[in-house]
């Protein structure tokens, strides 16, 4: 018997850090309501699909595989999300740990703009702008939009930096939909560039900038 | 008999499944020992930790990180006692503030992390490598 959990441990360590599909392909796989367990494979093979998920039947071994997600939503739950996220999350968890890793690449993204992240200050802008793009761009915009509202609606969170963050995940919902309409390929490297023209025209709050001098 | 000990062997398997699939949250973290290396130990001056610059708060992090007096307290208490946070640590609500910023464009930038439990109290302290040099 401990062997069999010295195995199964093992199977963890190695799928924990991250799950090899598209994001684009487990919203897919969210959308469609595959059973988990044994017919999930065969379930996920016969998927509907359509011009941009055609290529996630390939993947469906990886997200057949069992544990995945509910895992990683456990972790975020003990991490601290709001009531709000919570009722949103617990309705879709695999959207909810899609959207955190993109609020993880959002930062990233950001850190190619800045040295550090920071709260209240540019970067900080930076990642709810970008974070906002991502999940409408990977998830879809309504969820995005909701999930935004979710995560802000945190009591223990002061009124200035919640209405900072609001606005600027508003921005981003926006200019995610004007730079869809407008048919452009929608890079990392673009992305950043809006960020960084928003910034420039002020459109972005900011509530203490870090090149202020103290 | 056989129950409980399914539960307590599944137990152990998933802490130690979760401590062995590293850090949830990216970067690196430095032990108490190592931060007493780094930045030597000076006692906490709350009031020196809200108004110093950011350099200054360095030396106060091991007495921070080991005083378990911390654990428990609200969002609210810790920024009552610290000030407003000004470092990031995977959502805007954990409090964590700077105690070594970035120099040169490639240098590394520290901070300190009242890490928070499911109810927004401090579950533990660490010191995170916020960015970068790497």
């Amino acid at each position: 018997m401990c062997k069999k959990y010295f195995l199964l441990l093992i199977l963890l360590n190695f799928y924990l850090p991250s799950m090899a599909a598209s994001p684009e392909c487990i919203s897919w796989f969210d959308k469609i309501k595959i059973p988990k367990g044994e017919k999930c494979l065969s379930s996920c093979e016969v998927g509907k699909i359509d011009m941009s998920t055609f290529i996630c039947r390939n993947d469906c071994k990886d997200l057949c595989k069992s544990t995945d997600f509910s895992t990683e939503y456990s972790l975020l739950k003990t991490y601290g999300l709001t009531d709000d996220e919570i009722k949103l999350c617990d309705s879709s968890p695999l959207k909810c740990v899609q959207s955190y890793k993109l609020s993880w690449d959002a930062e990233k993204i950001c850190l190619t703009q800045y040295s550090d992240s920071r709260t209240n200050e540019e970067s900080d802008a930076c990642r709810h702008f970008v974070w906002a793009i991502l999940m409408s761009k990977n998830i879809d915009p309504d969820f995005a939009e909701s999930m935004l509202n979710a995560h802000e609606n945190n009591p223990h969170e002061p009124a200035a930096e919640r209405a900072m963050d609001l606005s600027n995940n508003r921005l981003g919902l926006i200019t995610y939909q004007k730079l869809k309409s407008s048919n452009v390929q929608l890079t990392n490297e673009l992305v950043a560039d809006e960020f960084q023209k928003k910034l420039e025209s002020k459109a972005l709050v900011i509530l203490k900038s870090r090149f202020s001098k103290p | 008999m056989k129950k409980t000990r399914t539960f307590l062997i599944s137990a152990i398997f998933l802490i130690v499944a979760a401590v062995w699939a590293g850090p949830f949250w990216r970067g690196e973290t430095l032990s108490a020992t190592k931060v007493k290396k780094r930045w030597g130990q000076q006692s906490v001056d709350l009031a020196k930790f809200k108004n110093t610059k950011i350099e200054n708060r360095a030396n106060m992090a091991f007495n921070i990180m080991t005083d378990k007096s911390y654990i428990g307290k609200s969002v609210e208490e810790i920024r009552e006692l610290f000030g407003s946070t000004d470092g990031f640590y995977f959502i805007d609500i954990y409090p964590a503030y700077l105690i070594q910023k970035d120099q040169l464009p490639k240098d590394e930038t520290w901070q300190i992390v009242f890490r928070l439990n499911s109810k927004y109290k401090v579950r533990d302290i660490i010191v995170h490598k916020n960015c970068c040099a790497d």
